[in-house]
C-alpha cells in the first residue's frame, strides 16, 4: 500500500477544472482546494502505480508543479497479506 | 469515531499537507507517529542546488522512509519528484563494489579488459603513474577533475593533495561548466563571490524575472515557493525569458521568446531604458558605482587555430576600463526598444512591460538565473548585465530586490568555489596569482614558502623550482583545456571524481574521447556506477555516495548544511575522501618536491604527502571515540574517521575555517563544525553565532560595520571591493560562434529534464524515473517539422560540424521550441548529446556554451 499528499499548483481559474479532473483518477482525491492550491491524497495498492500517478499528475495541461508532502508505504508481501483494516 | 489505521494515515498526509499549503482543513487531528525503531535524521538532498532538508528514517542499515523536512526553512516540508526517490539512488542494481583495473596477462594494459583488483594495487599504479608524468612534464602532467558535488572536506581535501602536494595547479571541479559565468561576474562587479540576496526573497519579492532558468522543472521547490507568492499576493508577478517555452511560462505574466545570444540586447535595452526616463536611483550609483566598460570582440574560447580565434581582436581580454556616466548612457542609448525587438524577435510590448517592472523605483524585482546565462560564450558580460539593471536602481541587498544567481549542483557554491577547487583559486576567495595569498596557505597548512605553484611559476619573481628540473612556467588550465591537453599529450594522468565529465564535456568525437583513450593517458574514475566515464577510463574506484559518508553541502544561497553517515557504502566502496587521503599515502615527498624545497623543511624529509597535508597535528587533533552521537542520543558510524583514527571532517573544516577568520579576505565567515550539525544550515557570514540574509548592507551584514564603523543602518557598502563601490559594466551584443546557416540551419540546445538530474548517471536507476523520461527526444516546432516531414515520434538524426546522434522528434510535449531551434536534454547515456555540441567557452569565465551550436535534423 502507499499513502501519499501533495500539493497541486495552477492558475486559480483552472483550478476546478484540474481539480475535476484529479478527483476523477483512480485513489486519488482533493481534500482541500484554495486560490490555485490543491491538497491531494492518494490511495494505491503500490508505490509503482503511485510513481505513475504522480508524473501523470505533473503533465496534467495547466498544472503549475506539484510538491510532495507525505508518504507511506508498506512493501507487499505476496504470501501473507497484511490486513490493511486493522 | 472509530478509525481504522489506513484512514489514520490518510488524515495524517493531509493535515500535513495543508499546513504546508497554508489552506485549512477541517476536523483533522495532528498525530505523531510512533516510535517504530526507526532513527529519523536530518540530510541535505544530493542533486540540484536547491539545497532541500530531507529527512532519512534507517532502520537494520538500511534507508526504509524519507520525507521532506518540516523544519528547514529551504523546503519547508515539500519534496521535488526527484527528492521523493531520492533514497533509491543508492539502491541501483550495478553499484560499483570493487576497483577495476584494465589488465590483460596479469598485468595493466590500456587496451585491456577491466578486472577486480586490491585498493592497494589500485593506488601502487595510480601513484606510478602520477609520480612519472608530474616529473617528466611538469604541473600540467597531471590533472584532477573534482565536483561541485563533493562536500567540502572531499574538495578541501583534493585542494590540498593536488596543489599543495603534488604542486599542480591542474584542479578544476566540473562546477567549471555551470558556474564559472556567475563567479566571474561577481568578482568583475563586487569583488566577491555569492549572492547578495537569499531565498527569503521569493516571500519578499512582488516581480520575478526568470533570465534563462526553466525553474519549474530544474529548481522545482524554489518555483513552488514563487507560485506560492504569485498566486497569493496581489500584483505579484513573473516574467520569464527563454529559447524556448517550458513549463515556466504556465504561470506567466509576460512569457518572452528571444533569440539565442540577444539577451544580451534585452538586457542592455531595459538599462537604456531606465536611464532615458530617468528613474535610476542617481543617490545610489554615485555612492555605491563606479561606471567601466569592457574589452569586446574577445573570441569564443576555441583552440587559438580556430579562424574564429585569429580574427578576435581583444581575445580573452577582460580589463575594465572606466568610464563616465554619460559614456556609459551613450553605449546603451543604441539598444533601443526598435532595435532590441528586431533583433530578438520579442514584441516591443513585452519588452517595455519587463522593463516597467525594473524602472519603477517602488516596485520589488527579483532576478533568477541559471545555465541560460551561465553556458554562455558571454556568460560574465551577460551577468553583469543584469546587475547593471539592478545596480542602477539601487534595487540591492534588501528583501525583494535581488539579482540572484541559482547553482545546479548541491555544492557549486559551498566546495566549488567557497573552497576554491579551481586551477585558479584557493579557500575564501584567495588565489594562485597572488603571491600574499599562496604564502598565507602555505602558513596555514604548515608548508615551506613556495609550495603552492603561483599561477606564473614564479615566487617573489624568481621561478619556483620544480621536480621536472624544468621551469614550472604557466600553471593555469581550466577544465576545457584539460582536455585538449590529454588529446595533445600535455597532460597525462587524469584523475575524475564524483562526475561524468565523459559525458558531459563537449566536443565527445573531436576532444574528450581522443584524450581519454590515447595510449600514453591514465583515466582513473571514482563512481558509485559504471557511468561513460568509467566505462572510459583505464582505472575505477568504487565510491561510498551521499549517505554512506558524513557530509556538507553549500548551497545558492549561501547556506551551510552538515549530515552525518547514515548507511554503510556496499562492498569495498569508499568515500571521495577516503579515496583522497589514502591515496596520499602512497606518494613521497621526495616523489614531486625538488630537494630546494624539502630543504627548508628537513623534518619532512622521507615523509608522505598523507604525513604533510593529513597528518599535520591541526587536521588530526580532533578525537574520534568509534561513534558519532546526536543530541538525541542515537549513534552513527563515520568509517573515515574510523579509518585514520580521528573525526577527520571536523578536523578538515576547522583547518578550512582559518582561511576565513585570518585570512586576507573578510566575509565568508562560517560557524564552528559542531554548530551545523544542530542547525538546519547556516547562511554565511555568521558572525557571533547569527546567520547573514542580505550582504553589503548595514543592519543585515554585520561585516559592513567591521569594514566602515560609521556606516548608518541600511547603508550600503559593497566590502569586496576595497572603495566598496561595485562595478556597472557595460559590454555591447556580439553575436554566438557558430550560428545556423544554410547547411546546418538550426539553433542546437542542449539541457535538462525534471525527472533526471545531470547526466542521469543516479536518476536513470531509479526505475519509476527512467520509465517516466526513459530517452533523450529532440523538441521542435511543428513548423519545423513539418518543413522536414518529420511527425511527432519521427526516428530523426541530429546533425552538427562535430558528430550525430538518433533519436526521436517530439513536437507536442512540456517543451516547445521557437522556429529555428531544437532543444534535447543531455542525461540519456545511450545518446550521448555532447558529440554534437562546440567546445566553445567564455573566454573570460571559461565556461562551455552548451547552449548554441548550429545542426540540421533529418530523417533516419
Amino acid at each position: 500500500m502507499s499513502i501519499c499528499s501533495l500539493i497541486v499548483y495552477s492558475r486559480p481559474e483552472k483550478m476546478e477544472a484540474i481539480s475535476a479532473d484529479i478527483d476523477a483518477r483512480e485513489g486519488c482525491e482533493v481534500a482541500a482546494a484554495e486560490n490555485g492550491k490543491m491538497v491531494v491524497l492518494i490511495d494505491l495498492p503500490s508505490r509503482d502505480r503511485m510513481s505513475q500517478t504522480i508524473m501523470d499528475l505533473n503533465n496534467i495541461p495547466g498544472v503549475i508543479t506539484v510538491s510532495f508532502i507525505y508518504e507511506y508505504f508498506e512493501e507487499e508481501e505476496p504470501k501473507d497479506p497484511v490486513s490493511e483494516e486493522a | 469515531m472509530k478509525m481504522n489505521r489506513r484512514d489514520f494515515i490518510k488524515t495524517q498526509a493531509v493535515a500535513a499537507a495543508a499546513a504546508t499549503a497554508g489552506i485549512s482543513v477541517p476536523a483533522v487531528s495532528s498525530a505523531q507517529a510512533g516510535d517504530d525503531g526507526i532513527r529519523w535524521d536530518k540530510t541535505a538532498c544530493r542533486f540540484c542546488g536547491t539545497g532541500c532538508s530531507v529527512l532519512l528514517g534507517v532502520k537494520d542499515g538500511r534507508v526504509v522512509a524519507s520525507q521532506g523536512d518540516p523544519d528547514a526553512p529551504v523546503n519547508k516540508g515539500l519534496n521535488c519528484i526527484k527528492g521523493y526517490f531520492l533514497t533509491k539512488i543508492m539502491y541501483g542494481a550495478d553499484r560499483l563494489t570493487k576497483p577495476l583495473m584494465r589488465k590483460k596477462n596479469g598485468k595493466f594494459a590500456k587496451d585491456g579488459q577491466f578486472e577486480e583488483v586490491s585498493w592497494d594495487e589500485a593506488f601502487k599504479l595510480m601513484a606510478e603513474k602520477f609520480v612519472a608524468a608530474r616529473k617528466a612534464k611538469g604541473p600540467k602532467g597531471i590533472g584532477m577533475f573534482g565536483s561541485g558535488q563533493w562536500t567540502i572536506w572531499e574538495g578541501y581535501a583534493g585542494q590540498k593533495l593536488i596543489k599543495a602536494g603534488f604542486r599542480s595547479n591542474s584542479l578544476e571541479p566540473n562546477a567549471r561548466h555551470c558556474m564559472a559565468s556567475a563567479v566571474g561576474a561577481f568578482m568583475r562587479g563586487f569583488g566577491i563571490d555569492e549572492p547578495a540576496g537569499c531565498y527569503d526573497d521569493m516571500e519578499a519579492g512582488e516581480t520575478f524575472v526568470l533570465w534563462g532558468s526553466n525553474m519549474a522543472e530544474m529548481h522545482p521547490i524554489l518555483w513552488s515557493r514563487i507560485t506560492n507568492t504569485r498566486l497569493t499576493k496581489p500584483g505579484a508577478q513573473i516574467h520569464v525569458l527563454a529559447t524556448f517555452r517550458n513549463r515556466c511560462f504556465e504561470l506567466a505574466d509576460n512569457g518572452i521568446i528571444f533569440k539565442p545570444q540577444t539577451d544580451l540586447a534585452i538586457a542592455n535595452f531595459i538599462a537604456n531604458y531606465i536611464i532615458e526616463k530617468g528613474t535610476y536611483n542617481k543617490e545610489f550609483v554615485e555612492k555605491h558605482c563606479h561606471f567601466t566598460k569592457t574589452p569586446t570582440d574577445i573570441g569564443y574560447g576555441l583552440r587559438a587555430n580556430d579562424p574564429r580565434e585569429k580574427k578576435a581582436k581583444n581575445r580573452a581580454k577582460g580589463k575594465l576600463t572606466k568610464i563616465s556616466f554619460e559614456e556609459y548612457a551613450k553605449s546603451v542609448s543604441k539598444y533601443t526598444a526598435d532595435y532590441v525587438s528586431e533583433l530578438s524577435g520579442v514584441p516591443k510590448e513585452q519588452l517595455i512591460k519587463l522593463a516597467e517592472q525594473y524602472a519603477d523605483p517602488k516596485r520589488k524585482v527579483a532576478s533568477y538565473w541559471t545555465m541560460g546565462f551561465n553556458q554562455h560564450t558571454r556568460g560574465v558580460w551577460v551577468n553583469g548585465l543584469v546587475y547593471n539593471i539592478h545596480l542602477l536602481m539601487g534595487k540591492i541587498s534588501e528583501p525583494g530586490n535581488s539579482p540572484f544567481s541559482l547553482t545546479g549542483q548541491p555544492s557549486a557554491c559551498g566546495t566549488a568555489r567557497e573552497v576554491g577547487t579551481f586551477t585558479h583559486r584557493l579557500p575564501a576567495d584567495l588565489v594562485v596569482k597572488k603571491d600574499a595569498h599562496c604564502k598565507f596557505a602555505e602558513k596555514i597548512w604548515k608548508l615551506p614558502a613556495g609550495t603552492i605553484p603561483r599561477a606564473n611559476g614564479k615566487m617573489d619573481g624568481k621561478p619556483q623550482p620544480d621536480i621536472s628540473g624544468k621551469p614550472m612556467g604557466k600553471t593555469l588550465i581550466h577544465a576545457v583545456a584539460m582536455h585538449r591537453a590529454l588529446h595533445d599529450g600535455v597532460m597525462n594522468c587524469f584523475w575524475v571524481m564524483c562526475n561524468n565529465n565523459l559525458q558531459a564535456a563537449a566536443n565527445f568525437n573531436g576532444e574528450s574521447w581522443p584524450g581519454w583513450r590515447a595510449k600514453d593517458n591514465f583515466i582513473v574514475v571514482s563512481d558509485p556506477y559504471p557511468t561513460v566515464s568509467a566505462m572510459g577510463a583505464d582505472l575505477v574506484l568504487p565510491t561510498a555516495m551521499w549517505a554512506e559518508k558524513e557530509g556538507a553541502y553549500g548551497n545558492s544561497e549561501r547556506r551551510t548544511q552538515f549530515w552525518r553517515q547514515q548507511v554503510k557504502a556496499p562492498g569495498e566502496a569508499r568515500s571521495d575522501l577516503w579515496q583522497i587521503m589514502e591515496f596520499s599515502k602512497y606518494v613521497k615527498v621526495e616523489d614531486v618536491w625538488p630537494a630546494e624545497l624539502i630543504a627548508q623543511k628537513p623534518e619532512y624529509k622521507g615523509k608522505t604527502l598523507y604525513d604533510v597535508l593529513f597528518a599535520n597535528g591541526f587536521v588530526n587533533k580532533f578525537p574520534f571515540d568509534g561513534k558519532i552521537k546526536d543530541e538525541r542520543g542515537n549513534e552513527y558510524d563515520n568509517d573515515e574517521s574510523a579509518h585514520f583514527g580521528y573525526y577527520v571532517q571536523k578536523g578538515l573544516f576547522e583547518e578550512y575555517r582559518r582561511f576565513q577568520w585570518e585570512g586576507p579576505k573578510t566575509g565568508h565567515q562560517q560557524a564552528p563544525f559542531d554548530a551545523y550539525h544542530k542547525a538546519r544550515g547556516l547562511r554565511w557570514p555568521v558572525i557571533d553565532g547569527k546567520e547573514t540574509l542580505w550582504r553589503f548592507r548595514a543592519g543585515y551584514d554585520p561585516i559592513v560595520r567591521q569594514v566602515k564603523k560609521d556606516a548608518k543602518d541600511g547603508e550600503v557598502y559593497f566590502y569586496g571591493k576595497k572603495d566598496g563601490k561595485a562595478n556597472i559594466i557595460f559590454a555591447p551584443y556580439e553575436p554566438a560562434a557558430e550560428p545556423p546557416d544554410d547547411e546546418y540551419d538550426l539553433w542546437l540546445c542542449t539541457g535538462r529534464v525534471l525527472e533526471h538530474w545531470h547526466s542521469g548517471s543516479m536518476t536513470r536507476r531509479v526505475p519509476e524515473l527512467y520509465r517516466a523520461m526513459p530517452d533523450a527526444k529532440v523538441y521542435m516546432n511543428k513548423k519545423d517539422a513539418r518543413k522536414r516531414r518529420l511527425r511527432n515520434g519521427s526516428k530523426v538524426k541530429i546533425i552538427t560540424r562535430r558528430g550525430e546522434v538518433v533519436t526521436r522528434v517530439e513536437t507536442r510535449g512540456r517543451n516547445v521550441p521557437q522556429e529555428g531551434l531544437v532543444f534535447i536534454p543531455w542525461f540519456d547515456a545511450g545518446r550521448l548529446v555532447n558529440k554534437l555540441t562546440l567546445d566553445q567557452t567564455d573566454p573570460l569565465s571559461k565556461e562551455t556554451d552548451y547552449k548554441k551550436c548550429a545542426c540540421k535534423v533529418v530523417k533516419a
